[in-house]
């Protein structure tokens, strides 16, 4: 069942490093140079994205296996949504700063 | 684990001359009070929530009263303000959370095959404190300080400076009291859900309210941390003078309000979801189908629960962010729509699986699909940031927040209490004067609020007492004023008929709605004990699917637990994945205990309240007492007793009672437990980090923790670590009993010494001189007082054991302590960590 | 000007006199329209689920759940993002006016970094020039907002944020605080002028000079109660008392429409009313009551201050 969840967590994780970037990069300590941050951001946005996009194969493949109701089955297919939504969320988080050159557009 | 195969035939005998019946009765009486069943505790949370759900209706009406009319002066600005104020705090920590807690803590165990929650007295606890914390805010109006900062108390405004006298402080203290019981009810829930489904009943076949139910709790844990936190920040300031929101000195207002909505985000979410998962109960019972795509809706109700966590700066555009921020906030904002999407489609391919039946819930139904999708769609509007620059502030946002929190959760809320209320009565409400009620609210909502859209857009800005006439805004408030007329028209409808059927309602009979769950498997009033035996559940649908359960003499079903050789209270524990029965689960008899340790609780907070700490040390030596009662008991664990239950060859099997071993449900709350503790020293860390980003310049002036403290408390927290996880392994294993003691005794030295070396560490930090400071003395504050706990526990557990009261086997309390003490020493050592890297010369 | 006071559409973000709101309201028209085929394309689903009888298809809940959001999403943050960037968007020669929110007044001040001319509670504008509102607070967190001209920004103590405005309208309009502010922040609001851009030029020159006072001897009377009764130590008169900043710069007082922050038409009457009980009119305003003034005082000072044009 926690496989099920897994996604949503590198969703989580994702996010918090996002939004640390964009702190890091745009706050008055101006830790992080712009140009900088948007290449980590974008690595990190390559790396969760691939693997959800793994978990979300996997668990597709899981799903049709056997038909019918039985826990695997559900759990895959619960698994498949929560990835699907988890990758199309981690690809949006990272529109802001693939389209913006700069902190302040 | 500890699997202790000899009969150990010493678990506490209950009260042996009471049969099964008179061992689950209720008491009769004033002690009533003392019970701590959840269907008792279910009905006091949802009867207290609609409570306070009229008074801040009936505040509402005022306010849409003095806003009739331009110019009206009907309230003056001030009574205004308090109005506004106290009805959106009532609204949503006094009726909205209650409210849902109400109904989880009512219908979970009946759902899941349990005879009552597996925490009853934290349940108890839990209602204790909302009720006292609800009346110390309401109480606020007797003594002329009601709050009338906006229910979200931003700053400056609600410091001392701009708030004198004692109005910000009645809402910082009392709501922090009412919330112990969210999150008391959210490690409840879990455990709940978790540790005492019955056999069969795998994660994939439980109610699909029960995963709304779920996760909202886990959200619950993480979300109200971050206020918890900003509360105590901003009372310590009002009271001692701390600089935490104090540009002065280095603070600053949006910190604030990153705090507050990282929590007032998620808690909208937190309200609509169970509701949610209350229609996906109601809506296949009327089509006769089961949930269409459960796996869909499952997902989407968990990917919602993680997505509704980055959206909190979405309250915040207007306050000068970068763009960069703005542009994630806004798409995240906008991402929340697809798992939102699923839910409804799931909703409407339901619908269309069969004619539905119009009883009056269906009519809620459609009503929330009607007014929740017009409201997320506004929401999808606001979401853009240039629309929201516009609409900000407006009433064009009020018109979306009721939308969506009236659609998303006061009209599932009817519906759900047509639905259920013959559940607790025995009684069927009017479909007549329920229909009635339907279309009174619906007609006077949307007259009310879909005004105010254009309200907004016309330029009214929100929170004004009055406003000048001729600009456009006169003709829409009326309408709106009258509207709320009809609103209210509707709920007292819905009140005369519950007083009514109490008496005239028809009798309902066995499964009146003809619905799945196993809470209709007793005709109504189902017994207190709801399951004389607790059945074998195959489907998730278990009253259309297995006939045996509905033919026949519902306490004649075949099943775990019927007997009951100790003559206590008991139910099945179920391994928290696989749902198999585990365990047997001992359950609380009714004790006072819980309502004392609130009324401790709550002489404290009055005391910080009125500034007489002397009676906060009263409350405090109370609650400690009645804490120490509530625990000082065995914890039956050794034992092993007959389930009820045959395995695969027909063979009668037996169970360990309380096991000791991560499986258990005291265990599984407790990592509940440890991730609000988390999550609240999260949020302190996220203020520290958040200062010294952003107020560089005074982070580096503040002055630096003692290194060599520093060093030595993150010794001291390995130290705990170790002590802790050998403390966990001996009571696993059943070790020697005077090695558990030494590692008590070590526990408790260490746990002072962390504090201590804590407390030098931070010496020469002056918590008054910026805030930066200030929040490293709150970090080191709140290590400091997970230390109390564990010098408390680790004293408790060692006394205990002198005193001769543990027998063999009874370790879960320090497998329990074990847990506590890695997770803190974490803390420890993290804390430590962070005040070494403080601590480096610059 | 006539006071836009009690005028219709004056607040609001509708009537659109600039640039911003201009780009909003289109934003507005085509989500209003977008999301309104979408409700009642939704809502007739409920209806045809609940009456007809075609069981419903996974690809239901495909199409409305994830691909419908999706493309709405997509659409969404590329036509708000666009807008967004136009709107925050300034230009080297961007005219600065620096604002600062105080409970319950707006202190004004225009080309902050040269000329620093002062003023309060009502804004004059350019049109078609691009303008950098520099927002401040000497309190609590206050909002600009002037609805027909511009989305809102906050005025948060400690921090200076800059919203950028082009107004293209000559006009008057009415703006109001837009974040809670204590007793009286529904009385915080203000009147905007917005003139032809020569006409604001010349308008900047003519104000920036000492007050036009006392241009008739009986006036004379109603500065002597000015400077005795110490009005002097909050508010500054250009020419007469200069320095304080505590209070409303009042050199151009008697020609500003409004009175106490857009909320009452400026004339004796009300300005003897004003000085006299403010803490009736303004609940939770910083300046105390002169009603230990006598009514002789009194009228000769709302005449005194009523003729600073």
């Amino acid at each position: 069942m926690t496989r099920a969840i897994r996604p949503a967590l590198i969703w989580a994780l994702h996010f918090v490093a996002i939004y640390a970037l964009i702190s890091a990069a745009c706050a008055p300590r101006q830790l992080m140079d712009v140009d900088v941050m948007r290449a980590t951001a974008s690595l990190i946005t390559l790396g969760g994205a691939i693997l959800v996009l793994f978990w979300l194969l996997s668990a597709g493949r899981a799903a049709r296996q056997t038909a019918g109701d039985t826990t695997d089955v559900v759990i895959a297919r619960i698994t498949w949504w929560c990835a699907l939504i988890s990758l199309c969320a981690i690809t949006l988080n990272l529109a802001p700063i693939a389209f913006l050159g700069t902190c302040t557009g | 684990m500890s699997d202790t195969s000899q009969t150990y035939s010493g678990a506490k005998r209950g009260e042996p001359d009471k049969s099964f019946e008179e061992v689950w009765a209720t008491p009769k009486g004033a002690a009533v009070l003392s019970s701590v069943s959840h269907r008792v505790v279910g009905k006091r949370f949802l009867i207290t929530g609609f409570i306070f759900f009229l008074i801040a209706g009936v505040l509402a009406l005022l306010v849409r009263l003095q806003l009739m009319v331009p110019e009206n002066t009907f309230l003056d600005s001030e009574t205004y303000n308090q109005f506004f104020t106290m009805h959106g705090t009532i609204m949503m920590f006094l009726f909205a959370i209650p409210m849902l807690e109400g109904f989880a803590v009512y219908l979970i165990p009946l759902m899941i095959g349990a005879r009552d929650l597996v925490f009853p007295r934290l349940g108890a606890f839990g209602y204790y404190c909302y009720l006292f914390g609800g009346i110390i805010v309401l109480s606020s109006f007797i003594f002329d300080a009601a709050p009338m900062g906006g229910w979200f108390m931003y700053v400056p405004l609600s410091t001392s400076q701009y708030t004198e006298g004692m109005s910000a402080d009645f809402w910082l203290i009392g709501i922090t009291l009412a919330e112990i019981a969210s999150v008391t009810a959210a490690i409840e829930i879990i455990a709940a859900i978790l540790c005492s489904r019955a056999p069969g009943m795998t994660l994939t076949k439980m109610p699909v309210l029960m995963w709304y139910l779920l996760v909202t709790a886990f959200m619950i844990a993480i979300g109200f941390p971050p206020l918890i936190i900003g509360s105590i920040l901003l009372e310590a300031e009002r009271l001692l003078g701390l600089p935490f929101f104090d540009i002065a000195l280095g603070g600053d207002p949006l910190l604030w309000q990153h705090l507050f909505w990282l929590f007032g985000h998620p808690e909208v979410y937190i309200i609509f979801l169970p509701a949610a998962g209350m229609v996906a109960t109601m809506l296949p019972v009327f089509v006769r189908q089961p949930l269409f795509g459960y796996g869909f809706a499952v997902a989407a109700v968990i990917t919602m629960g993680f997505l509704s966590f980055g959206l909190w700066a979405h309250h915040m555009f207007a306050t000068g962010l970068p763009v960069m921020s703005l542009s994630l906030f806004s798409a995240a904002s906008t991402m929340v729509a697809v798992p939102t999407g699923v839910q409804i489609f799931c909703f409407i391919a339901t619908l269309s699986l069969g004619k539905p039946r119009m009883a009056v819930p269906m009519y809620f139904i459609l009503g929330f699909l009607f007014i929740f999708v017009l409201g997320g769609l506004t929401g999808v509007m606001l979401a853009a940031v240039p629309f929201n620059l516009q609409a900000h502030d407006s009433y064009f946002v009020v018109a979306h927040l009721h939308y969506v929190l009236i659609g998303g959760f006061v009209f599932p809320m009817f519906g759900a209490l047509y639905y259920w209320v013959p559940h607790f009565t025995g009684r069927m409400m009017s479909d007549r004067l329920g229909k009635w009620a339907f279309w009174l609210m619906f007609s006077g909502f949307n007259l009310a609020f879909f005004m105010m859209h254009l309200t907004g857009m016309r330029g009214m800005p929100r929170r004004v007492a009055s406003y000048p006439a001729g600009l456009g805004w006169d003709r829409l408030n009326m309408l709106s004023t009258v509207g709320a007329f009809i609103l209210a028209a509707g709920i007292a409808v819905f009140i005369v008929d519950f007083f009514r059927h109490r008496t005239k309602g028809p009798l309902a009979g066995r499964d009146p709605w003809g619905a799945a769950t196993l809470e209709w498997l007793y005709p109504p009033v189902a017994p207190g004990y709801n399951f004389r035996a607790i059945p074998e559940i195959t489907s998730r649908e278990p009253l259309w699917d297995q006939p045996n359960l509905t033919t026949g003499d519902p306490a004649q079903i075949d099943g775990a637990l019927r007997d009951s050789v100790d003559h206590r209270r008991e139910t099945i524990g179920s391994d928290p994945i696989s749902g198999a029965p585990i365990q047997i689960l001992r359950l609380p008899h009714p004790t006072w205990f819980p309502l004392i340790a609130a009324a401790g609780l709550a002489i404290l907070f009055t005391g910080a309240l009125v500034s007489w700490y002397w009676l906060s040390g009263v409350g405090a030596v109370i609650a400690l007492i009645a804490i120490t009662g509530w625990m000082w008991e065995p914890s039956d664990s050794g034992a092993r007793r007959n389930s009820g239950l045959h395995d695969a060859r027909g063979k009668p099997v037996s169970l360990p009672v309380n096991i000791v071993d991560r499986r258990s449900h005291l265990y599984v709350g407790l990592t509940g437990t440890l991730l609000i503790l988390s999550a609240l020293y999260a949020s302190i860390l996220f203020a520290g980090f958040y200062l010294w980003n952003t107020q560089p310049d005074f982070a580096n002036a503040t002055q630096r923790p003692a290194r060599m403290f520093a060093l030595f408390t993150f010794g001291i927290g390995v130290a705990l670590f170790a002590l802790s996880w050998m403390s966990s392994r001996i009571a696993q294993f059943d070790g020697p009993r005077f090695l558990a003691f030494a590692i008590n005794i070590l526990l408790a030295i260490g746990s002072v010494g962390a504090a201590l070396t804590l407390f030098l560490a931070l010496r020469p930090v002056d918590p008054y001189s910026t805030a930066f400071a200030a929040v490293g003395w709150a970090l080191g504050a709140f290590t400091g007082a997970n230390m109390a706990v564990v010098l408390y526990w680790s004293l408790f557990n060692g006394l205990r054991k002198l005193c001769g009261c543990v027998a063999a086997g009874q370790t879960l309390p320090d497998f329990l302590l074990g847990a506590y003490g890695k997770a803190t020493a974490l803390m420890v050592v993290f804390t430590a960590g962070a005040f070494l890297v403080a601590g480096a010369p610059q | 000007m006539e006071s836009v006071l009690n005028t219709f559409n004056a607040q609001s973000a509708l009537a659109t006199a600039g640039g911003g709101a201009a780009a909003v309201f289109d934003l507005t028209l085509g989500m209003v329209i977008a999301f309104g085929v979408v409700f009642v394309g939704v809502m007739a689903l409920v209806w045809f689920a609940a009456t007809r009888d075609t069981p419903a298809k996974t690809w239901w809940v495909w199409s409305g759940g994830i691909i419908l959001p999706l493309v709405a999403i997509a659409v969404l943050l590329f036509a708000s993002t666009s807008a967004l960037l136009s709107m925050t968007r300034t230009t080297d020669d961007a005219f600065t006016i620096e604002i600062t929110g105080n409970q319950f007044w707006w202190d004004v001040v225009y080309d902050p970094d040269g000329a620093a001319i002062r003023d309060a509670n009502e804004i004059f504008l350019p049109a078609g020039r691009t303008i950098d509102l520099r927002l401040k607070s000497n309190d609590v967190i206050h909002s600009l907002w002037i609805p027909s001209i511009s989305g809102k920004m906050d005025m948060i103590p400690g921090r200076t944020n800059v919203l950028t405005i082009t107004p293209t309208q000559p006009g008057r309009y009415r703006g109001q605080c837009a974040e809670f502010c204590g007793l009286s922040h529904p009385k915080m609001a203000f009147e905007v002028v917005v003139l032809p851009a020569e006409d604001f030029d010349a308008w900047l020159a003519d104000t920036r000079g000492e007050a036009r006072d006392a241009a008739m001897p009986e006036l004379l009377d109603g500065r002597q109660v000015f400077l005795d009764a110490g009005c002097a130590a909050c508010h500054a008169i250009r020419g007469v008392a200069e320095g304080a900043r505590l209070g409303p710069d009042l050199t151009r007082i008697g020609a500003r429409a409004t009175l106490g922050a857009g909320m009452w038409r400026m004339n004796q009457g009300n300005l003897a009313g004003w000085i006299a009980d403010v803490s009736d009119m303004k609940p939770g305003a910083q300046m105390p009551d002169y009603n230990h003034l006598s009514g002789p005082q009194l009228r000769a000072l709302s005449a005194y201050l009523v003729s600073l044009k």
